[in-house]
């Protein structure tokens, strides 16, 4: 388990998520089932992806997130992404990741007034 | 070869211009003619240059003439002198240089060059026997190829060097992204967009909104005659890329022409925020800031 590396912590009625780690198989399979849990338990609208610790996402791992996006959304939650870095932004642009339609705040700050925090 | 960091490998250049030892003997042999003769070169050909039409754009000074004029007598002794080695050939460098620094066209230097030596040669005429002048002209002829390799090689790379520099200007003064109001970057943009422009606009916005955590966005793109598709497709991914930075984009004087194209793309403009003119999408930016 590797609830040290991606701790999935609730806060002020929001669930934030924390990655800081490579996507791996392993982390995508962990993040799918306990934000899932976590949402359910919880019952919260809100999820925060805060990726402010990710220098580097390629877009299979980012396919992943959107995939975990849908999922949260059947269970009746939003999600927003906070803290893609210009770079990775730019590097996801330019090997043709569709970009649209991704609610994302600049950093957890911002994320969480999205949020109504 | 020949760049100005890597040491040249003087045999190999030699050999590359099929210059030999005899080679060198036979410049060598009319060193002494030629110091003897320097003066009436000198009168014959700059007589030739101040008859063509760069010399009053390039040598105007007398003062810059007379310089001109002891480089060029010390060039022509040195060649003559064929002392090929490293020192000889930086010289050559440094003439490139200098010429290049100038802006004195290629064209007329190596006119210069070649007549510099046909001005010789016809001064040595009434005193070397025709074979040995033969021989002596062969030579020299290979000597300044080398020569002017080295000074041609020397003006492109400051040209390069010039160019990219003014690529690296352009490539900056070309995204000039600023913050007009708090949390609002305005970003005009004039001129041709290719897709490499695109791409450093994108960069370049949202670095700048990382750093600034603006909230919005306009690109004014009315100083923009025409987009081609690939283009038009790019702007539409930046108003995205933004959104993932908390920072919404709004296109402002979309002209109908780039209207057509965009929606002829096919392009999702759900979403995307356009204004036909700057002035709508600066009063907007500013109710959305006050609100």
């Amino acid at each position: 388990m590797r609830t040290a590396e991606t701790p999935v912590q609730v806060l002020q009625n929001v669930i934030v998520v924390t990655l800081q780690v490579d996507l791996s198989a392993s982390v995508i399979s962990y993040l799918n089932s306990r934000v899932l849990e976590v949402v359910q338990a919880t019952k919260l609208r809100w999820v925060i992806l805060d990726l402010s610790g990710m220098d580097v996402i390629d877009d299979r791992e980012f396919a992943e997130l959107i995939k975990l996006r849908d999922k949260i959304k059947l269970m009746g939650a939003t999600t927003i992404l906070a803290g893609l870095k210009p770079h990775v932004i730019v590097a996801l642009d330019t090997l043709g990741t569709d970009l649209s339609d991704i609610k994302a705040g600049r950093d957890l700050d911002q994320a969480l007034q999205m949020a109504g925090v | 070869m020949g760049s100005a960091g890597a040491k040249p490998d003087i045999a190999v250049i030699l050999a590359k211009y099929d210059i030999h030892r005899s080679d060198i003997e036979a410049i060598q042999s009319v060193s002494e003619m030629a110091q003897a003769r320097i003066e009436q070169w000198r009168d014959t050909w700059y007589s030739w240059l101040r008859a063509e039409p760069e010399f009053d754009e390039f040598f105007q000074s007398e003062d810059l003439l007379a310089q001109v004029q002891k480089f060029s007598a010390k060039y022509w002794l040195e060649f003559f002198a064929a002392e090929v080695d490293e020192s000889y050939l930086e010289s050559r460098e440094l003439i490139g240089e200098v010429h290049a620094r100038i802006g004195l066209p290629l064209p007329i230097y190596l006119a210069g060059m070649s007549r510099s030596l046909t001005v010789f040669l016809g001064l040595f005429k009434p005193d070397l026997p025709e074979e040995k002048l033969a021989e002596v002209s062969t030579s020299a002829m290979k000597l300044l190829h080398l020569d002017t390799e080295i000074v041609v090689q020397t003006y492109t790379e400051r040209s390069n060097r010039a160019l990219e520099a003014q690529n690296q200007l352009l490539a900056e003064m070309s995204t000039p992204v600023t913050q007009i109001l708090d949390g609002v970057l305005f970003l005009p943009i004039v001129g041709i967009i290719d897709s490499r422009r695109a791409r450093d606009i994108m960069t370049n916005s949202l670095e700048e909104i990382s750093s600034t955590r603006a909230t919005q966005f306009i690109m004014d793109i009315s100083g923009v005659a025409v987009v081609a598709t690939a283009v038009a497709n790019y702007l539409i991914r930046i108003t995205k890329a933004t959104l993932l930075m908390g920072c919404s984009t709004t296109i402002s004087g979309v002209s109908p022409a780039i209207a057509q194209t965009i929606v002829e793309l096919g392009i999702d403009v759900e979403g995307v925020n356009t204004t036909a003119t700057m002035q709508d999408a600066l009063a907007e930016a500013v109710r959305n800031v006050d609100s």
